[in-house]
């Protein structure tokens, strides 16, 4: 059979420990058994308390003041997503460091808020139109050269 | 008024709901009579509404073959319509439009799971008779707009089933009518409006306001959506000037409008959450890598764009003879493809969220096929049969594909059994209080079924992989759990996991709250009350424990 720490003695036990151990000591009981309990005539003082429990210290322990609180987080934890650094490195290959100079360029502007807006509403429009340059510049060397074959066999007939 | 199917699974099939199928049947057919019958004959009319009854009403038989919510992030959309009707708004004002239809559906059928699966069989059959609406206007021809959009019926009812994302689904249909109304305005048709100066008047005519008007409404549905329309509207213009080389009057001043109307909500309050997401969309991509050919199909192995590969390739088979015909204002077709894949590359936004562009690439691919067969049937028929055929094929191989996809429907889809085990406990839930599980059946895979079905998040106490706990390793993480968040914490624990069980010994009692599978337990007042002590008492100090009653109890 458990039996509580006598109040009359309990001051003396926490005060005997703190000393033994060098950090604060409190006591934790039942609520009920520190009803109309004269703490300040027994030097002690009160932490905590709710329905069931109290938590009791020392008054003038020199250690109390030193104390830290954990801070517990009063909503659930939730995760905040972090995205991976950029590097800004230049297309090694020469036409698709033509074409894709302009979503190249906008990575200069990466971590400030107008990154988004400018690789998507017009770095990409931007590449789309290049393609659409190198497209046509293909078809007229196509055409140039489609052009000049069948003159000179025009020429030779 | 009494609303059934509030956590995600339909009560059953309504006379309501029957009255509610037949009325969108009849509303689209009266409103393609009245659109056509001056443009097509009768009979194609007849097998028009013939095909989009067939599409419409094996979509709803494919949505409710399940009796769950189905498809990619289907149960947030019965939870904000809950949240709707209940008066608590939604969680996205800004992109209302659907979560209010979905309202009037669950009003009418007297059912919300119900009200939202019909509205996700509607949108994908609506690629229909808006297909058929540009494909028409595009080739001009009856039968071959048939053709084509016969086999959308098979797309409809696995997308439908399958995926259906409910925002992309109606947004991509109003992009498909934008397309239609663009296209026309880049060819300069339509009643000019009698403005005053001449300017204005040369510019602004009808089509140009139902393009606005069709944009607004978009961005109003889903901000992707109608973010990769402007993106596709600025890229047309450059790609004119850059193949072209021209600047076409028209769409100059159609984007510049559109420009200026877009910086002006960017001011609102909505404006900073677009940006921020528009941002964390660009910074979430990798680093543009230096290969020779940086470019990839998909971002990922479940990319749309991956599985799009055969229609791709017929697309720019497609975009080759629009180029050679020099038909202008349909490369925006075109260009709309080129953007899709631009957008879907892992350098370019997000990995996570670039099979949405790669989806995105579907508004194009089908009219620019309907066109390449269009303008090949005269010289090359074969080479125009293998453009519908390769096209039929594929819908056929996608609804079949989906169709023996085995398994529940969408990511962190739910089996009944699951369901069960949640079911019917939100309404006994008090407030204020966390869940919390240690068993797999709780832990679901995505957030808004725990929304749905609890009206909270469920705060898992190990990961799935270490689930279940036994019962004293569980009654430890659950006051851990309390002291960490100093709320009260319940605990999700099937029944034949208490059975037989000294709950008071392990520090817990039973709430009363219980289902036919689950039962709702709760620490102990006596160990809970330890637990609230934690935020009041500080830290690195030791504690005489003088609890005889409880230390005794053993």
């Amino acid at each position: 059979m458990v039996e509580p720490i006598e109040w009359a003695t309990l001051s003396g036990e926490l005060e005997e420990r703190e000393n033994e151990r060098g950090k604060l000591c409190l006591y934790l009981t039942d609520g009920w058994r520190a009803e109309n309990l004269q703490a300040e005539s027994l030097k002690l003082s009160t932490v905590a308390i709710n329905e069931f429990y109290v938590v009791l210290r020392l008054k003038n322990t020199p250690y109390w003041e030193n104390s830290e609180w954990e801070n517990l987080p009063m909503e659930p934890d939730h995760e905040e997503k972090s995205s991976p650094p950029h590097e800004f490195v230049m297309n090694s290959n020469p036409l698709f460091a033509f074409i894709l100079f302009p979503i190249e360029l906008s990575e200069i502007l990466y971590g400030t808020a107008a990154y988004g807006v400018v690789k998507l509403l017009i770095a990409v429009p931007l590449t789309v139109g290049l393609i659409g340059l190198v497209l046509r510049l293909c078809v007229d060397v196509w055409v140039h050269l489609h052009r000049s074959s069948h003159l000179s066999k025009e020429g030779r007939r | 008024m009494k609303v059934e199917g509030l956590e995600g699974m339909y009560a059953g099939l309504t006379p309501q709901a029957g009255l509610l199928i037949v009325g969108i049947l009849t509303t689209v057919c009266i409103a393609l009579h009245l659109l056509y019958r001056r443009k097509v004959s009768k009979k194609t009319l007849i097998l028009l509404s013939i095909i989009f009854s067939i599409g419409f009403l094996s979509s709803v038989a494919g949505v409710l073959a399940s009796p769950l919510i189905s498809g990619v992030d289907g149960p947030y959309y019965p939870y904000s319509v809950r949240e709707l009707l209940e008066g608590d708004g939604l969680e996205e004002p800004d992109q209302p439009v659907v979560f209010y239809l979905m309202a009037i559906f669950a009003v009418v059928v007297g059912d919300i799971t119900l009200g939202v699966k019909l509205a996700q069989a509607l949108f994908p059959s609506l690629f229909i008779p808006v297909g058929f609406a540009l494909i028409f206007y595009l080739t001009k021809k009856e039968q071959l707009s048939l053709f084509m959009v016969a086999p959308l019926v098979f797309i409809a009812c696995a997308l439908a089933a399958k995926i259906c994302i409910l925002k992309n689904m109606p947004a991509m249909v109003l992009a498909l009518l934008f397309y239609l109304f663009f296209i026309k305005l880049a060819r300069g048709e339509g009643r000019t409006l009698d403005f005053r100066i001449r300017k204005l008047r040369a510019v602004l005519n009808e089509n140009f306001l139902i393009s606005l008007f069709l944009f607004g409404m978009m961005a109003l549905t889903h901000f992707l959506t109608a973010g990769f329309i402007f993106i596709t509207v600025v890229a047309h213009l450059a790609f004119q000037l850059g193949y072209f080389r021209r600047l076409p009057r028209h769409e100059l001043a159609f984007t510049g409008i559109l420009v200026m109307v877009i910086s002006a909500g960017l001011l609102l309050p909505i404006g900073t959450r677009v940006l921020s997401t528009t941002n964390s969309f660009a910074e979430g991509a990798l680093p543009i890598p230096t290969e020779p050919f940086p470019f990839r199909l998909s971002s990922s192995p479940e990319a749309p764009a991956y599985h799009f590969l055969p229609l791709i390739m017929l697309s720019i088979a497609a975009f080759y003879f629009m180029i050679k015909e020099r038909k202008y204002p349909s490369c925006v077709l075109g260009v709309s493809l080129l953007t899709g894949l631009l957008c879907v590359q892992p350098w370019m936004i997000d990995p996570l969220y670039g099979f949405r562009f790669g989806f995105l690439t579907l508004l194009s691919i089908i009219p620019m096929i309907a066109l390449g067969a269009s303008l090949t049937r005269k010289r090359h028929p074969k080479v125009s049969g293998s453009f519908f055929w390769v096209f039929a094929l594929f819908c056929v191989g996608m609804f079949v594909g989906m169709g023996l996809t085995a398994g529940p429907l969408g990511p962190g889809a739910l089996t009944v059994e699951q369901w069960e085990y949640s079911a019917g406990l939100r309404e006994q839930l008090p407030d204020n209080c966390i869940l919390t599980t240690g068993y797999p059946e709780y832990i679901l895979e995505y957030e808004y079924w725990d929304k749905l079905i609890f009206d909270r998040d469920v705060k898992p106490l190990c990961d799935v992989e270490e689930a279940p706990l036994s019962l004293e390793e569980t009654s430890t993480r659950l006051m851990d759990r309390q002291y960490e968040f100093q709320q009260p914490c319940l605990l999700l624990i099937p029944h034949q996991a208490i059975e037989d069980e000294n709950l008071r010994r392990l520090g817990l009692k039973n709430t009363g709250i219980q289902n036919q599978k689950t039962a709702v337990l709760e620490l102990r007042d006596e160990i809970a009350f330890l637990t609230d002590l934690g935020d009041e008492v500080p830290i690195n100090v030791d504690i005489l424990v003088s609890l005889p009653d409880l230390e005794n109890e053993g």
